[in-house]
């Protein structure tokens, strides 16, 4: 309810800000509405929507695959763990962005540049809070489940991994969403595609009401996506609803 | 008969950070004790006093500095299913529920499936958790989670039992329902026990015979053989007329050890570099607090 009213509200600003400021600083809320039906409707969206969807999954997936392991050899082999560590916290630490042209000058201007660009992103937030995770484990669980005779083994797949799981969702989440930016990013600094190709292109042309329509659909995406991962974590971690 | 478990001469310390470099806390020393079968041994001392490396060590978790424990005349033991371990701080794993908490050990030492599911049962059923089988430890209040603890030690159907102050972290009237039902579940198992606690009236109502421990370096001051006739809930032991002879002896003894050995014997360090909070055991990871 309260939601809705704060929409509408906002809606009213717009209008009364886009009829004040003229189309070619801010479109009307219906203009926007209408380009979206045009974009939608002659397959410009669609076309967008599959070029970045396919540079973020694979970047995505790649960072998932390589990420959550690494973390989990670190957090368990502690010598690893050393050994890497501070390397991951140096590029974490970096503004990673200001590496985007020695990945256009390693992968060249196409699909695999910006995939190498969203896993630059999206892969150190999930390594580093799947090793966290790890490392946090609770001292007292390990020691009680060392005392019922659990192996080393055991004690990571049973204990270290379980105790991890929230955390490694958490940077699964991070990296999701920060992989999105990556996509945007990538599409504006590499061969202008996708739905970030769209925002520069209208961008430029002052066609702000078509502008509006990648932006709009990144955010549903975005909102989507970290909804699907709510989910997913709540499933996985059924006893966190429980915490007192 | 053989004993249980014989320890002999058995010393222990700890490193103890102390400005740049280590010191030793000596925790225990030359400490020996000998436990029969189906004993029910109950160690007392001060705080600070190594009851609960005692216990770690018995069960093999950390090596002794020297001296020798025997399980069974083996020496060198080591964690598993002989020994059931209660903590003071429940130590479920909160991603399982109860019944998953209950078969966590019985996985672990790989009993076939249908034997410990049955096993789980019957103990979560003997702890009186009928009906919490698929509850999550935060949803169970303090006591619950701590019948939890005592059906996992007891799933493995371990011979011998160590439990390092189970009830202490409870409120008086759950643990003192706790402790009858502990005698129940003990006098119906024959299982040898090894019981931590500082709680004197918990002793002298569990104890075939207490070992009272001194304070840092520990070793066995003094062994009581507690004289109540069991089963022991089906009266009030503290009616019967020794009881307050035994407690008040056993008080006065703690008393001695603690004032006679100064605040922190065993290192040689200002008191406030190692003292422990009121009512706190001391851990290894204490020594490291400055």
């Amino acid at each position: 309810m309260t939601r809705t009213v704060i929409l509408a509200a906002l809606i009213v600003v717009w209008q009364i800000a886009a009829v004040s400021l003229g189309p070619l600083f801010l479109p009307q809320p219906l203009a926007v509405v209408f380009a979206t039906i045009t974009l939608f409707g002659n397959g410009t969206i669609e076309l967008a929507l599959r070029q970045s969807m396919t540079v973020y999954f694979i970047a995505f997936g790649t960072s998932l695959a390589i990420g959550i392991p690494l973390g989990l050899v670190m957090g368990g082999i502690k010598p690893v763990g050393d050994a890497v560590d501070s390397f991951i916290n140096l590029f974490n630490s970096m503004p990673r962005i200001a590496l985007i042209p020695l990945m256009v000058a390693w992968f060249g201007l196409g699909v695999s540049a910006k995939i190498a660009i969203v896993i630059l992103l999206a892969f150190f937030p999930i390594v580093i809070n799947t090793y966290n995770g790890v490392l946090n484990t609770d001292k007292d669980l390990l020691e009680a489940a060392t005392s019922f005779g659990a192996s080393r083994g055991q004690l990571f797949t049973q204990v270290m991994f379980r105790s991890a799981l929230s955390n490694i969702i958490t940077g699964v989440r991070l990296g999701a969403s920060v992989g999105i930016l990556g996509v945007v990013v990538a599409e504006l600094f590499t061969a202008i595609s996708g739905l970030g190709g769209l925002i520069v292109n209208y961008g430029n042309l002052f066609e702000l009401n078509y502008y509006f329509v990648p932006v709009l659909v990144l955010s549903v995406i975005g909102v989507a996506i970290s909804e699907g991962l709510k989910y997913v974590e709540k499933r996985l971690t059924p006893w966190k609803q429980f915490q007192r | 008969m053989a004993p249980k478990v014989v320890v002999r001469n058995l010393s222990k310390s700890f490193p103890l950070r102390q400005g740049k470099g280590f010191t030793t806390l000596n925790v225990i020393e030359d400490l020996s004790m000998s436990i029969d079968a189906n004993e029910f041994v109950v160690i007392i001392g001060p705080s600070g006093s190594g009851k609960t490396t005692l216990l770690k060590l018995v069960d093999g978790l950390i090596p002794p500095d020297s001296g020798e424990i025997l399980i069974d005349g083996t020496t060198h033991p080591k964690p598993g299913p002989k020994m059931g371990f209660v903590f003071q701080s429940f130590r479920l794993m909160p991603w399982k529920t109860v019944m998953g908490n209950v078969m966590f050990p019985l996985q672990i030492n790989h009993l076939d499936k249908r034997t410990a599911l049955g096993r789980a049962n019957k103990y979560i059923t003997e702890v009186g958790l009928t009906g919490f089988e698929n509850s999550y430890p935060s949803e169970l209040s303090g006591g619950m989670q701590q019948r939890v603890g005592l059906a996992r030690a007891m799933a493995l159907e371990p011979e011998i039992m160590l439990m390092d102050e189970p009830f202490g972290s409870l409120d008086a009237q759950t643990s003192e329902l706790l402790q009858v039902e502990l005698l129940k579940l003990w006098q119906s198992k024959e299982n040898t026990v090894i019981f931590v606690t500082h709680n004197l009236d918990e002793a002298l109502l569990l104890a075939d015979r207490i070992l009272l421990i001194g304070a840092r370096p520990s070793r066995v001051e003094e062994e009581i053989k507690v004289p109540f006739r069991r089963p022991r809930w089906t009266y009030d032991v503290r009616s019967e007329p020794e009881y307050p002879v035994l407690r008040r002896h056993l008080w006065t003894r703690l008393r001695e050890m603690v004032s006679k050995s100064g605040t922190f014997p065993g290192v040689n360090v200002s008191p406030a570099v190692t003292a422990p909070l009121a009512g706190e055991e001391w851990t290894p990871r204490m020594a490291e607090r400055s």
